[in-house]
């Protein structure tokens, strides 16, 4: 039997699990997903705890509902979700970003110039990265080296 | 399905159960919660058909449960009272309720009984605790009874075994879908196999509802002493913490604090963290008044 994790609801972190299921293609999208009683098994849980879960992603139309059938993951799931999952990342660290500038006493003029900045050095090294024979190395690589190197100590 | 409609019981005098109503139609598990004293035991005794009501009723098929037949042939109440011929064996036990419960799978009693270990010509009054409440549960799941009442099923059992019989109850209701009824005073651990949840407080229903709803019950705000005020002068406040200078942590309906009338920035300065079924139940049951920290600083 497979544990759910966290504070949420049961049903919450069902679709949360099903979610990464699908974005890491071990459901692909036209493919039927776990029915409720697959999902009640596996998680020892109630059914009906089970189908709350699966009409989470039904309402965001992730999943479709073939008539006796059961449900299967519509061909859009990975474009909603990627879609949700940057909404969610990107407001949240916004959110700790406008915490921190608040506690140091940056403006909020400030903080915008900064981040105009930020913005326009990523544009450069894109387009660094699509002409790497210029000049400097793109970012991208000097983190890929990072890891190699920390690996070499193992 | 079953229905109590204003059922009242007194025993004594004393209250045990007191204008008790609701519903339940179709197949589900239903937790029945509630602090000792709440009136689970005389409710589900009275949908048994074993007490008559003071006032008000409980019905099982739209016929009133005391002394009915039809409610005895529905009903199996799986409980510590209980009774059983002294003498019997447990292979004997089970031929004798399956000739009463004409749905009773046999089959699966013996199964069970090879599965926990329990020899079939055991006597029940030489079982240890324990082991005598595997053994009712057995019986009560392989009744296969429409209504299944488990008062405390998992009482007396080890931690592992108890997580063991409620993934077996769940596995046997997915099998063969009925209404089944489970008490217990560990919330936490039935959790997970339940649909709904009966909260019974002092005799009365205080919440029938689906297990989500209740795990959205409470929450636990955190923030800034005040702008935590604000909304403590306002709200049902069920706990309140202080953490040094500048944190304060309270507890409140989840759903009024959605309806205050509080800035969105005030409301940004807040974390929301959300209260188990579990953590929400002690606090609604929590004693009016201080509590236990008021009584030793006086």
């Amino acid at each position: 039997m497979k544990q759910l994790e966290g504070s949420e609801p049961i049903y919450v972190q069902l679709a949360v699990w099903l979610e990464n299921e699908i974005l890491a293609g071990r459901v692909k999208p036209e493919e039927k997903i776990y029915s409720q009683y697959r999902l009640s098994e596996i998680f020892g849980i109630n059914p009906a705890t089970a189908l709350k879960g699966l009409n989470i992603l039904v309402d965001k139309e992730i999943v479709y509902k073939k008539r006796g059938l059961g449900m299967f993951v519509s061909i859009d799931a990975l474009k909603i979700l990627q879609k949700e999952h940057k909404n969610e990342v990107i407001t949240e660290q916004i959110r700790d970003l406008a915490a921190e500038a608040k506690l140091l006493e940056v403006s909020e003029e400030e903080l915008i110039r900064m981040l105009k900045k930020e913005m326009r050095k990523t544009e450069a090294s894109e387009l660094e990265k699509s002409a790497p024979m210029n000049g400097q190395r793109p970012v991208q690589s000097q983190v890929q080296n990072k890891t190699k190197k920390g690996e070499n100590h193992q | 399905m079953i229905r109590c409609e204003s059922l009242t019981k007194f025993f004594n005098g004393t209250r045990a159960l007191e204008e008790c109503s609701f519903e339940i139609s179709g197949p589900s598990i239903t937790g029945v919660i509630g602090v000792n004293g709440a009136g689970k035991t005389t409710l589900f005794k009275s949908l048994a058909g074993f007490l008559k009501p003071s006032g008000g009723n409980a019905y099982v098929f739209d016929q009133p449960a005391f002394q009915n037949i039809i409610a005895a042939q529905n009903v199996i109440l799986v409980d510590e009272s209980m009774e059983f011929y002294p003498g019997a064996t447990l292979k004997e036990l089970i031929d004798s309720y399956s000739r009463f419960y004409r749905n009773f799978d046999v089959k699966l009693a013996m199964g069970l009984l090879k599965y926990f270990n329990l020899q079939q010509n055991a006597k029940y009054k030489t079982l240890s605790k324990g082991v005598r409440a595997t053994f009712r549960l057995i019986l009560g799941l392989s009744a296969r009874a429409p209504i299944t009442l488990l008062d405390e099923p998992a009482d007396g059992m080890d931690p592992g075994v108890r997580t063991d019989l409620y993934q077996l109850i769940l596995k046997d209701y997915v099998k063969a879908p009925r209404i089944i009824l489970i008490s217990s005073h560990y919330l936490g651990e039935m959790e997970p196999i339940l649909e709904d949840i009966l909260f019974i407080h002092e005799g009365k229903v205080l919440k029938h509802d689906g297990l989500e709803v209740f795990e959205s019950l409470l929450i636990a705000l955190q923030g800034p002493p005040d702008i935590i005020e604000l909304v403590e002068k306002r709200l049902k406040v069920y706990e309140g913490k202080n953490f040094g200078e500048g944190l304060r942590r309270i507890v409140v309906d989840k759903e009024a604090y959605e309806l205050l009338d509080l800035s969105e920035k005030l409301r940004s300065r807040l974390t929301l963290q959300g209260i188990s079924p579990e953590g929400s139940f002690t606090h609604l049951t929590r004693r009016e008044g201080g509590g236990i920290n008021e009584l030793y600083d006086s």
